[in-house]
Parts: C-alpha cells; sequence; structure tokens
C-alpha cells in the first residue's frame, strides 16, 4: 500500500509539475504575446506622430471624416493630379502592400506595380527617413480603418506624368540615399536636420527649383513661389530670412502661426501648422529651430530691412471722415477708404490688429512686408482659416478671415493691396497690377511662377531631345 | 407710356424683392436647378461702403444715415433733430398715431440693419383667439412650422443658448450655434433683475459665435445696427450671394409697379421700371411678393384694372389691412454701478415671462429687452449740457456712460382693419409711383398693457437704485411690419392661404411677414425666415 501510495504521490507530484510548467510556459507564450502586441501598440503611437511630422494628412485627408482617404485634387498647368488613398482599403487603398512596397514608395519613389511616382510627392525627401519610421507610419495607417475610395484619374495632359519623362527626371533630380547624422554637430541640430530635410519635407515648398524641376540645393530653404503663395526664405539671413527671429518666436509660430508685430501664417502653411507642426513635441520644434539657425544665410537683393521691420502704423482715417460722401456708390478711388471699409473693423483703423494678435499687426507683418506681395494679395482673395489648438495663452480657437475674392474685383484690390503695401509695409516694391491680381484670382501661373515655368523649360528641353533623337 | 421690349426676361420663379425672404427662396430653388430671377427696387450696396457711410456721418443717432434713400426707389427717410436729414416724406402717416416706421430699399433688404434677433413665435401667437377670444388664430399650428424654423435657424446661422432654457417654443433640435458670452451688462442685469422673479434670458441671435458658413465670430464692434462691418451678423446679402452662386438672377434698379393678370386670374408678368423711367415686362409661371409689408400691399391695390378694380389679390377686401407692429416704449436710467453697456453686441438680454398668459384676454403680451449699445454719445450729451468742460466733462462722460441703462418693449397688437397701408390718391414718388400712405392707431389693449409695462420699468429701475429715471411712453413701431396680406382659411376675410398662397390668384404666392395674423412679441425675421424656406418647399414641389 505504501508503495501504491508512494507511487500515486510521485504520479500527482509529477503531474503537477508537468501541469506548473504548463502553466508557466503558456504564461510565458501570453507575456510574448502582450509584448508584441505592446511593441506593435508602441509602433502605431510613434507612427501617428510621424504622419503628423510628415502631414500626410495635408494632402492625403481633404475630407476630415475621411482621413486619409486622398482625393485632394493639384491643379497644375498641365491638368490636376489627385492624391491616392492611403488607407488600408484593399482595393482602393494600400491594403495589399507588403512593407516592401511601402518602403520603396518613401524611399525610392516607386509604386506598388513598379512605376515612377510623381514628385509632387515627397520621396526626395521621405528617401532620407530610416526604416523603422516607414514601417511605423505603414503601421499607423493600417490601424486607420479602411475607406473604399478611388481617387479620380490623374488629367496630366502629355508628356507630364509619362514614365520616361519620371524616370528621367529621378535621374538628374533624385537620390535615394537614407539619412546620415553629421557626426561635427550636437544630436538637437540633427533631429533637426532629419526633421527638417526628412519627415517635415520642409525644402520641398522653401527651396527653389532648378531647372529640370529638381530641388537648387546652392539655394536650399532661400524660398519659392508654387500655386500663387510664396513660402518664404527660411535661411538664417538676418534680411530675406528667419535670422532675426528668436527661437521662442520661431517655436511660437510653429505652435500657433501668428506672432504679433512680426508674422503670421498664410496659406498652404496654415495648413501646414494645423494638421503638423503644433502637434509636435517641444524639443522636436527646438530641434527644427537650431537646424534652422545654421542653414546658409541667402539674401534676396530686393531686401534692405528685416521684412517685418516694414511699415507704420496710419493716420489716413482721419484725412477720411468729413470728407468722404454718404453715398450708394460702390465705386472709390481711395484704397485707404478700401482699408477702412473692408479691413479696420478686424485689423484697426490704424494697422496694429488685435492686441492678443487674433487679427494681426499689418505693419511689421511678414506677409505685408515681404519684397513679393503675393501671399498679401492671395490671402485677401482667399482668407483664412486654421484650427489652432490650446496654448498656455490661448483655448483652441478658430483663426479666420473672410475671403473677398467675391466682395472686391481686381481694381479694388489693387487700390487696397498698393494702399496696404505702401502704408504698412515694403513700399519699395513695384506697383502691384490689375494682371497680378487677376493672374492669382484664376490661380493662373505667370512667368515668375519658379516651379511650373522650370516644369515648363524642362519638359520642353527633353521633348525636344527626344523628338530629335527619333527623327 | 414707352415700353421697352428690347431684353425679353423671363424665369420659371420671379421675385420680387431681395431681402431675406426673397433671398432665401431664390437660393432654394436655384440650388434646385429652377430659374429664378428678383427683382430688387433698390441698388446693390458693398458692406465696406455702408461701414464708411456710418463712420462718415457725425449723426450717429440716425442708424438709417448710412443707407441714403434713392429718389427712384424711396425708404423712409424722417428728419432728424440733428438735422443731417429734412425727410423725404416717403410714408403719408395718418391717424392717431404715425406708424414712423423705417425699413430698407436695396439688394439684401432690411436684415442689413438689425439687431439679429431671431426668436421663435410661441405655440399660442399661432391660436390667440381660440386661446384668449382675441385677434386672429392662423391656419397653420406652431407645430407646422417647428422644422422650418429649424431650418430657418440653420441657414441664418443662430446662436442661443444650448443651456436648456426655455423659451417657450419647443424645439427637436439645439441651436446650431452656442450663444455667445454674456457682457458684463448683460451679466449684471440677469442677476440683479432675475431676482425680482422675472425671467432674464439670453436672446437666440443670427450672430456667428463661432467661425460658421464662411463668415466670422463677432468681434463686438457693437454697431450690428446700423450695420455688422464683419459680416459676423446674418445679412439678407448672404442668401443674395448664395442664390446668384447658385444660377439665380438678382437685378437691382428694377422697381415692379404693376402685376398683370389674364382672363384665368393667373398673373402673367409683372412691370418694373428703371431709374431712368423706362418700362420692362418680366414673365415668369409663378410669382412670389417679397418685397415688405408696405410696399407688397402698395404693389396688389396698384395694380388694380377692370378686371380686379379694388386690386390683384384683393376679393377680401383685406390687401393693406390688419397692419401691425410691435409698439414699444423704453427707459433710461442712471445704475448704481458700472455696467458698461457696449461691449458686445446691441443686444443679447430679453424678460420673457410676460409674452404669454390668461392676461391676453385682456391686454397686450410684451418682451422687454436690455440695450447693450454704447452709451457714450448719450452720456456725453447730458455732460455737454451740464456744462462742464475739461476733465470734469470727461469724468462725467465716462460716469455716465458706465451706468446708463436702457430697457426696451415690443408689445403685442391686434389686428384691426382700420390700421392700413394704401397708395396715395395723389401724391407719387420719382417714378410716378404711388407712395404708401399709411393710417395707424394704438387701442386700450396695447395701452393698457404699457401702464403695467411703465410700472416693471420702474421696479427694474429702483433695483439698480436708478438716478434720472426717464421713461419714454411714445409708441414706437420698432420696424416690424406685419398683417396687411393676412393668412387665413376663408378667402373671403384674409389674402393668402396656409400655403402663402393667395386665394385669388393660382401662381402668386407671398413671402413676408405681411401674411401673419398675430404679431406676437418677438421680431418676425424668423418667422418670415421659416415661412419663406416653406414657401420654397411649396413651389419645389410645383416645379
Amino acid at each position: 500500500m505504501t508503495l501504491m501510495i508512494r507511487l500515486l504521490n510521485a504520479l500527482f507530484l509529477s503531474l503537477s509539475f508537468i501541469y506548473t510548467m504548463q502553466l508557466a510556459h503558456a504564461e510565458q507564450n501570453i507575456t510574448a504575446l502582450n509584448k508584441a502586441q505592446e511593441t506593435h501598440r508602441e509602433q502605431i503611437k510613434r507612427g501617428a506622430y510621424l504622419a503628423r511630422a510628415a502631414n500626410c494628412a495635408g494632402c492625403h485627408s481633404p475630407d476630415k471624416t475621411k482621413p486619409f482617404a486622398g482625393g485632394q485634387p493639384f491643379a497644375t498647368p498641365f491638368g490636376t493630379v489627385y492624391s491616392p488613398n492611403l488607407t488600408p482599403d484593399k482595393e482602393t487603398g494600400i491594403g495589399e502592400w507588403s512593407d516592401d512596397d511601402f518602403i520603396r514608395a518613401l524611399h525610392n519613389g516607386i509604386g506598388k506595380n513598379g512605376e515612377h511616382l510623381n514628385p509632387i510627392f515627397p520621396y526626395t525627401a521621405f528617401t532620407k527617413l530610416s526604416q523603422d519610421d516607414v514601417l511605423a507610419i505603414k503601421a499607423y495607417l493600417f490601424s486607420m480603418p479602411a475607406i473604399r475610395q478611388q481617387e479620380p484619374e490623374s488629367d496630366l495632359s502629355f508628356p507630364l506624368g509619362q514614365q520616361f519623362f519620371l524616370a528621367g527626371w529621378k535621374l538628374i533630380n533624385f537620390q535615394p540615399e537614407r539619412w546620415k547624422p553629421d557626426r561635427t554637430k550636437n544630436a538637437e541640430y540633427n533631429r533637426g536636420m532629419y526633421l527638417a530635410e526628412g519627415l517635415a519635407h520642409c525644402q520641398q515648398c522653401h527651396t527653389p527649383r532648378n531647372l529640370s524641376i529638381g530641388l537648387d540645393h546652392n539655394r536650399a530653404f532661400a524660398g519659392a513661389n508654387s500655386a500663387g503663395w510664396t513660402a518664404y526664405n527660411i535661411t538664417s539671413d538676418q534680411l530675406s530670412g528667419v535670422g532675426d527671429w528668436t527661437d521662442e518666436e520661431l517655436v511660437r509660430y510653429f505652435k500657433t502661426g501668428s506672432i504679433q508685430f512680426k508674422t503670421t501664417a498664410t496659406g498652404p502653411m496654415d495648413d501646414v501648422i494645423e494638421h503638423s507642426l503644433q502637434h509636435l513635441t517641444e524639443p522636436d520644434l527646438r530641434a527644427i529651430v537650431a537646424y534652422l539657425r545654421q542653414v546658409p544665410a541667402i539674401r534676396h537683393e530686393a531686401d534692405s530691412l528685416p521684412h517685418f521691420e516694414w511699415g507704420a502704423p496710419s493716420q489716413e482715417v482721419i484725412y477720411l471722415r468729413g470728407t468722404e460722401a454718404i453715398t450708394n456708390s460702390n465705386t472709390t478711388s481711395n484704397g485707404a477708404e478700401l482699408y477702412s471699409g473692408n479691413c479696420a473693423s478686424c485689423h484697426s483703423a490704424d494697422g496694429s490688429g488685435i492686441k492678443d494678435g487674433y487679427s494681426p499687426s499689418m505693419f511689421h507683418n511678414t506677409v505685408v512686408g515681404a519684397h513679393d506681395p503675393r501671399n498679401l494679395i492671395m490671402v485677401i482673395l482667399n482668407g483664412v482659416q486654421r484650427h489652432s489648438q490650446a496654448t498656455p495663452d490661448f483655448t483652441d480657437r478658430e483663426i479666420f478671415m473672410p475671403a473677398f475674392a467675391s466682395k472686391l474685383n481686381d481694381a479694388e484690390i489693387v487700390l487696397l493691396s498698393n494702399y496696404i503695401t505702401r502704408q504698412f509695409g515694403n513700399f519699395t516694391i513695384p506697383l502691384i497690377t490689375e494682371k497680378e491680381v487677376n493672374q492669382l484670382r484664376n490661380n493662373e501661373s505667370d512667368e515668375t511662377d519658379e516651379i511650373w515655368s522650370s516644369i515648363k523649360s524642362f519638359f520642353q528641353t527633353w521633348w525636344r531631345r527626344i523628338f530629335n533623337r527619333t527623327t | 407710356m414707352k415700353v421697352t421690349m428690347a431684353k425679353k426676361k423671363s424665369a420659371d420663379v420671379v421675385i420680387v424683392g431681395s431681402g431675406v425672404a426673397g433671398a432665401l427662396i431664390a437660393h432654394q430653388l436655384a440650388k434646385s436647378g429652377i430659374s429664378v430671377l428678383v427683382l430688387e427696387a433698390g441698388p446693390r450696396l458693398a458692406r465696406w461702403r455702408i461701414v464708411e457711410n456710418y463712420r462718415n456721418t457725425p449723426y450717429k443717432n440716425n442708424v438709417m444715415a448710412p443707407y441714403p434713400s434713392t429718389s427712384y426707389a424711396s425708404h423712409p427717410d424722417y428728419p432728424t433733430a440733428s438735422a443731417d436729414t429734412t425727410g423725404n416724406k416717403y410714408l403719408i402717416l395718418k391717424g392717431d398715431h404715425k406708424f414712423k416706421t423705417q425699413y430698407i430699399r436695396a439688394v439684401g433688404g432690411t436684415t442689413w440693419n438689425w439687431t439679429a434677433a431671431a426668436w421663435r413665435a410661441l405655440p399660442s401667437d399661432f391660436e390667440i383667439e381660440s386661446r384668449y377670444d382675441v385677434g386672429r388664430d392662423w391656419p397653420i399650428s406652431y407645430d407646422d412650422l417647428e422644422h422650418y424654423y429649424y431650418h430657418a435657424e440653420q441657414e441664418l446661422g443662430v446662436s442661443g443658448p444650448n443651456d436648456g432654457t426655455d423659451l417657450g417654443s419647443p424645439r427637436k433640435e439645439p441651436y446650431p450655434m452656442d450663444q455667445l458670452p454674456l457682457s458684463w451688462n448683460d451679466q449684471r442685469f440677469k442677476d440683479i433683475v432675475s431676482t425680482s422673479g422675472h425671467q432674464v434670458v439670453s436672446e437666440p441671435v443670427a450672430r456667428n459665435s463661432r467661425v460658421f458658413d464662411n463668415r466670422p465670430t463677432c468681434c463686438g464692434s457693437n454697431s450690428c445696427v446700423p450695420i455688422c462691418p464683419i459680416g459676423a451678423m446674418y445679412n439678407g446679402i448672404v442668401h443674395v450671394e448664395k442664390a446668384e452662386k447658385a444660377g439665380a438672377t438678382i437685378l437691382p434698379n428694377a422697381v415692379v409697379y404693376l402685376i398683370e393678370v389674364n382672363h384665368r386670374n393667373d398673373v402673367t408678368a409683372v412691370h418694373y421700371k428703371k431709374p431712368d423711367g423706362t418700362s420692362h415686362r418680366v414673365t415668369g409661371k409663378y410669382f412670389v411678393l417679397a418685397a415688405n409689408a408696405i410696399e407688397i400691399p402698395k404693389l396688389m391695390l396698384i395694380s388694380a384694372n377692370e378686371k380686379h378694380p379694388k386690386g390683384i389679390g384683393n376679393s377680401s377686401d383685406q390687401v393693406g389691412r390688419n397692419l401691425m407692429g410691435h409698439p414699444g416704449t423704453s427707459v433710461s436710467f442712471l445704475a448704481n454701478e458700472d455696467l458698461w453697456a457696449g461691449r458686445g453686441p446691441v443686444e443679447m438680454s430679453s424678460i420673457i415671462d410676460l409674452r404669454d398668459g390668461s392676461f391676453r384676454s385682456h391686454y397686450a403680451a410684451k418682451k422687454l429687452q436690455l440695450n447693450n449699445m454704447a452709451q457714450s454719445m448719450h452720456a456725453a450729451q447730458a455732460a455737454l449740457k451740464m456744462g462742464l468742460v475739461g476733465k470734469n466733462l470727461d469724468q462725467e462722460i465716462r460716469q455716465r456712460a458706465a451706468r446708463m441703462v436702457n430697457i426696451q418693449s415690443f408689445h403685442e397688437m391686434l389686428p384691426h382693419p382700420g390700421n392700413r397701408i394704401v397708395p396715395s390718391g395723389s401724391q407719387n414718388d420719382a417714378l410716378g409711383i404711388p407712395r404708401p400712405e399709411i393710417t395707424f392707431s394704438i387701442d386700450n389693449y396695447v395701452k393698457k398693457s404699457a401702464l403695467n409695462t411703465h410700472e416693471i420699468y420702474a421696479e427694474i429701475a429702483s433695483m439698480f437704485k436708478g438716478k434720472e429715471v426717464v421713461f419714454n411712453d411714445n409708441f414706437s413701431p420698432n420696424n416690424h411690419i406685419m398683417g396687411t396680406t393676412v393668412m387665413g382659411t376663408d378667402p373671403r376675410d384674409s389674402v393668402v392661404d396656409a400655403n402663402c398662397r393667395t386665394h385669388d390668384h393660382e401662381n402668386l404666392f407671398i413671402a413676408s411677414s405681411s401674411v401673419m395674423p398675430s404679431a406676437g412679441t418677438v421680431g418676425c425675421t424668423l418667422t418670415i425666415a421659416a415661412l419663406a424656406l416653406r414657401l420654397a418647399d411649396t413651389l419645389r414641389s410645383k416645379l
């Protein structure tokens, strides 16, 4: 019996041992699974932040209720291109893309089917991203709801969009390479470079293009025009760039888009601040500033003062009162009167804006003091709308200026904008003409629109070469 | 008469008048692909011009100064004490009480110049005869209009108390926008007056408390009357522009003076004059009169012909009768604390506990409202009268501007056939069109109520230990013009049916406060807008 008991005992013991072992193993499995899930969650979270920094939503989420479903049109002189659907939908989105497909798109500018991608997608910057970061962005996009939405076919007239042209363009202007830190600089500078040159792709707008519409690296960050707007010079130059801004001002600008008596964001930069910059961490914003500080200064010959130093308060309103008739006529030859009637209620009669900067000052404002007045004209035509998240000074708010395109005709905008630049801005620039206003109103590019004129000449050159070769 | 037929004008729907009613209908129909032509008697004004007119006029107390009357499409212009205008005597005023109303003839209409108060009527306002045995019931109920009230609130952009405050008009949806924060003046008034048992509420207003419909948030310029300088407050021009974008045509300076009717009693055309006196004819399938409650009956009555000797749509003889306003009284006093009226919009708060009750069988319901217009001008006038100069003058102005309280009221009126507008038999305007002649008196129903209002004013003044209490018991019409083409089921005693269609003419509709059988106690703009949207649905179903 004792033997029997011993045996049973042993059996019991070994069974419980096995059971315990199994339990432990299962626990290990669960821990491993949890860890993997945790890692994945962390990766998605990181990807969400990186997608913010890259402002994917800026182009791919025109409809806020359909994040990343694409379909944003980009009008070009050659026709219209549409941003693609980045949701994990298998048919209309990128649901069928492998990690390698996604990496290849960002690093090499090559699509799922091996086709060359249009460089309006900034792979010239994204090629610098680490593989980890690229996969984190993909993980984030794949964590979003799949939305079935086919973007319209791009309507690019021949020959733009033809694969051999894109291949040719890439040959000249695109070098796939990962970012490498500059060992001679500190970590903050390097983080800033990675952000500015890679994720945030600042150069896409702020660097002028060369004759072949590649980025002109000799003039990096020196400012460029596109779609009617100027992306200003953000080199360290004290007159033309941001050299005279303090670090605090730059960070504040990234967070709010507005510094009273200095600057206010307009146009595409509104979108960059709303969807991207204001959501970045303070250290990241400071890193971008640290990097911009060391971007070589490039000065524009027209600049003799920093843009924000031009202009002075106006007393003009005093001369208006008592001289202007009470009338039903909607015509005037006086820009000051147009300013008073259309602008002064928010920007104040003397142009000093509203104290808290909600409506910026007209004088000491880079938009008004710039040597190229197009952002001023564009902002009059199109207004401003930017959601600003809460800061220590403000609750979140909608920065808004109504569009005047339907309220003022070209001649009136000429009168108004010439009054504004003479009174509040750089009075040495040539007078604005109706032609300029009309072109900006109708979104027509003119010969000064650098990107598109270079695109044109580039393709014309190529077309001639090929034509000559084939004949 | 010389009739130019150079351009043949025609549309599915021809609308006379481009104010909030006409513009809303034009927009709704044009959106549905229906061809719409809007004829507006007055000129087209740019907002900036109105703003500059206001800034340029030294007569800030004449809130119509920024809207100079034209010779060809006159609107009322009264002589003012400060004599910036000697008036144009456009309205010929008769009767015990002069109905000195104001309105604007210009593209966009009178909502260029208003406080933006966007109230719904009370359910009882639609049933005043059944409930209180006075006045006239509407042929529709509040419930029939509730959906359209909400639609109107969305179109105009109404902000209101979304905190559950009961304004007496049941609603299914919250206001499209939350209310603006109260000014200090309004907050203190509410705190103090509420303790007396009166119900002080935030008004629903067609004014942006956030960016809405591509228009900015109110910036507190405190010039809603005479003009919002930034378009944060709703003006009819909003829907004029929307209607144009949707494909409607707006023709300014087109003064309609004749409605043409065929042998089947259908309206076939309207005729208008240009400022140069030339006459033009416009044909259409449906016609909507959306001028106002003075110009509409005037046009219907001057269009009389052999077959319709009493005027168009007037077999009931009710066109032009039952004219109602909101006779108003007011009180001013200096409070015992600084309130600083003038921050934010010109009006934010109302006292609403006397808008309804069994007393309406005997005397008028009313709504009282706190004026939040800056009082600096009145303060300065009073201080100057005291003979002060220098620092003492500044101090006195400051003190008075900070403490001056002004409360106003709207009294409900009953429809009386004797209160009426007719085209003058002897006096014409510059285009040879008869001027409106208004006969008006105020009955004891209103006067009795006003005595009670006076007592309430005194009660409120004492709560602020008011000094220099000044009552103004002269009834001002408050520019809410109603009742002159009244709505009803019986063609023998009303002009339009429940669908705002004239009983007499299959294809003639009226979009105006002129169809309202009862005046209630609140500004009629939101009701006009709701009725207009309902009318747009009716027309859409026909086209």
